[in-house]
């Protein structure tokens, strides 16, 4: 409609002012469609500049989110520095019941936290706020002319419980190295506990002696696991 | 109507000939622009070697048309037009079979010695040959090929590339230039009355010299800065050796050309609005492509198309303001044209990275109107207060002032846009440590380079628009109908 509004007084304006014979018709055609042309004008650099019948609006979404990466240790949220930015980064995740990972917008607009909370799930929630018309008539002065829903700004929380870490994807790459490598030690210390035991007390049957083993271990394997998971927080993120 | 020898002549047809000629020689001239990414590659050159296509092209171009006047009366039209076309046609076969670039540069060098003597020749017999009554009608046509073909350019260069090799884009215009040029053996014939002159070889010299070097300097300033000692070098031997020239020409009875004309302030007034509207136009062709690619990720073929339609309308409109100026004399046209150019110019002042496409291309329509209802009928009212070989003349000076005016206009425009951008840069070391702070602070500094080149661009409507109201009312005996 502004850009009909426009060329209406734009032709107006050069018919009235060229074609027409007596004076007072010239001024009165050719000059309201001069206050039309400037007016619409006027309109375009104040809804392009300065948002003019726009108004904020915000959108809340959440997604419930699974580990980025499958193990049998932690659940992770990784992040991923952009190039080797100090503090930009963008998030990896992964949503629950999708198998490919999706990350966070890397602009300026997208501000992202990271919390831990008591829930015993992980989500992720989304309030993005975006320029929507405030009303039927500004939507229909400015028809035709896009869209018009440039986003203002997105806040994204990570809410993440106690047994989530997170870690960039460097530190994760690392982290899993070392947990295979733990798991190996793990298993050459069982067969060696599991002989001592039985040498020390033969009554004890291969299972028996394997099931002991695995209760003590299974006690000191959090403890362990929590050292190396800060262990890889303290490794380049790089 | 019959020519200077007598003999009768078709008015239709030689002024068809000389619009399908300038046209074609129009088109190319902002056509290799596009092209030159493809060329850099091709023949592994730079971005400021590429750039001699244009300046080189100006240069001559600048060099030929104060020469234009002499040529004009001392040799017969369809000597000269023939020879013009030859030009273009020979340097297009020269580019097009280019095997290097240097070649590509001398076929181009060559092609606009053609044009730099289309221009003012078609300006000049259309003043002739016409009847004051008629001029803007007449000139009206004219601004179809003078405005329209240059802003088609690029839209058809993108679109020649896009769709085939870089050769084609000399390789096209041979066809429709060897129709026109067998067209003007026919139909050009000598209506411009001779009055022959001797060849002032200093005044040349001076003149070609002097514009050269003035034209070089500007066009320097894009790549070097106002700071270089070749910029302004050249700039002030240009000056100087202008001065000489007018010192020179001034007192003679039979002058290379009359600058004397520019004691008429009708002439001059109207000279220098035609002048400020096409500068700001050009101007406004050359920033805005940049913003449309550098900053919303366009590429060259379809930013050639968002100002497509408003090239289309001001052949439209060009028609239009040019009976009017017929019937109504210029003054109400350049107050109303340069109002619509300063309106349709500041919006871009406010262009943000998102501004909607749309209201670009209509905005730019509102410019390019303003520009039409300006460019042909003051051009025809400039030559109200002249007759017989001052015709000529004022058509070489008011295109050469044109030319300079231009190229002096867009250095501006390039080294506010340059130097404000360069200001307002993030230090580097940032790019490391917060890259996308970096390119949101970089994409800023780049829009606040536009603001202010456009902000210019608004200010030359600006000054247009004051000099409009030194236009005199046309006296009634000029307003018959």
């Amino acid at each position: 409609m502004i850009l009909i509004l426009l060329m209406l007084g734009l032709l107006g304006f050069i018919v009235g002012f060229l074609a027409l014979k007596h004076r007072a018709q010239r001024w009165i055609v050719g000059g309201a469609s001069l206050l039309i042309l400037v007016m619409a004008a006027s309109l375009m650099i104040g809804n392009d500049t300065q948002h003019w019948g726009m108004q904020p609006v915000t959108k809340t979404t959440t997604t419930p989110l699974q580990s980025a990466v499958k193990n049998d240790y932690v659940s992770l949220l990784l992040y991923q520095p952009i190039k080797h930015a100090t503090t930009e980064k963008v998030y990896v995740y992964r949503p629950v019941n999708q198998t490919k990972r999706q990350h966070t917008a890397a602009d300026l607009t997208t501000h992202v936290t990271v919390q831990t909370s008591k829930a015993n799930t992980a989500v992720l929630t989304t309030k993005t706020t975006r320029w929507a018309y405030r009303n039927a008539a500004w939507r229909w002065l400015f028809s035709a002319t896009g869209n018009h829903t440039t986003l203002i700004k997105r806040r994204q929380i990570f809410s993440l419980p106690n047994h989530w870490a997170t870690l960039s994807v460097s530190q994760a790459q690392w982290l899993a190295k070392q947990a295979k490598a733990l798991k190996a030690t793990e298993q050459t210390t069982m067969a060696t506990k599991v002989k001592q035991l039985r040498s020390a007390d033969p009554s004890l049957s291969a299972t028996q002696a394997k099931a002991q083993v695995e209760r003590q271990l299974n006690q000191q394997t959090p403890s362990v696991l929590a050292k190396l998971i800060k262990q890889a927080q303290q490794q380049s993120k790089y | 109507m019959v020519d200077t020898t007598g003999h009768r002549y078709s008015q239709l047809w030689l002024t068809l000939t000389l619009i399908l000629g300038t046209f074609c020689t129009a088109l190319t001239t902002n056509m290799l622009v596009t092209a030159y990414p493809t060329l850099m590659t091709k023949f592994s050159i730079s971005s400021a070697t590429v750039q001699w296509l244009t300046t080189g092209s100006l240069l001559v171009m600048g060099i030929m048309i104060p020469v234009s006047a002499w040529l004009l009366n001392n040799f017969s039209l369809r000597v000269i037009y023939v020879a013009a076309l030859s030009c273009f046609l020979g340097g297009l076969i020269i580019s097009y079979t280019a095997t290097n670039f240097q070649l590509i540069l001398l076929g181009r060098l060559v092609q606009a010695l053609g044009i730099g003597i289309t221009f003012p020749t078609i300006q000049t017999v259309l003043l002739v040959i016409y009847p004051p009554e008629k001029r803007g009608t007449m000139m009206g046509l004219g601004g179809i090929v003078i405005g329209l073909a240059p802003a088609l350019g690029p839209t058809v260069s993108g679109w020649i590339l896009d769709n085939a090799s870089w050769r084609d884009l000399f390789g096209m215009m041979i066809p429709p230039v060897i129709v026109v040029l067998l067209l003007a053996i026919f139909t050009v014939k000598p209506v411009i009355p001779l009055k022959k002159s001797p060849l002032d070889a200093g005044a040349i010299a001076l003149s070609t010299l002097g514009f050269g070097s003035l034209l070089y300097g500007f066009s320097s300033v894009g790549n070097s800065g106002w700071g270089a000692p070749i910029v302004w070098g050249s700039i002030i031997v240009g000056i100087l050796l202008i001065t000489g020239f007018v010192w020179r020409e001034w007192p003679q009875a039979q002058p290379l050309l009359n600058i004397r004309l520019l004691k008429v302030p009708s002439f001059t007034i109207a000279s220098l609005i035609t002048a400020l509207a096409n500068t700001a136009m050009i101007g406004i062709q050359v920033v805005l492509p940049m913003y449309l690619q550098n900053v919303r990720g366009l590429t060259p073929l379809q930013s050639g198309l968002m100002i497509l339609p408003g090239a289309l309308l001001y052949g439209v409109i060009s028609l239009v303001s040019g009976r009017a100026y017929d019937h109504i004399g210029g003054r109400r046209l350049a107050l109303m044209g340069m109002f619509l150019l300063t309106l349709g110019t500041l919006p871009f002042a406010f262009l943000t990275q998102q501004t909607p496409y749309p209201y670009i291309l209509f905005e730019y329509i509102v410019l390019m109107s303003g520009v039409a209802l300006v460019a042909m009928p003051l051009t025809a009212a400039s030559s109200v207060d002249l007759t017989g070989i001052q015709l000529s003349h004022g058509t070489a000076i008011n295109s050469t002032m044109r030319q300079v005016m231009t190229s002096m206009g867009t250095a501006i425009l390039g080294s506010v846009l340059t130097n404000v951008t360069n200001q307002a840069k993030p230090a580097a070391a940032l790019l490391t440590h917060a890259p996308l702070a970096y390119r949101d602070q970089l994409y800023t500094a780049a829009m606040q380079g536009f603001h202010a080149a456009f902000l210019v661009a608004t200010v030359m409507g600006i000054l247009g628009l004051i000099l409009a109201g030194l236009v005199k009312k046309p006296q009634k005996a000029q307003v018959i109908k």
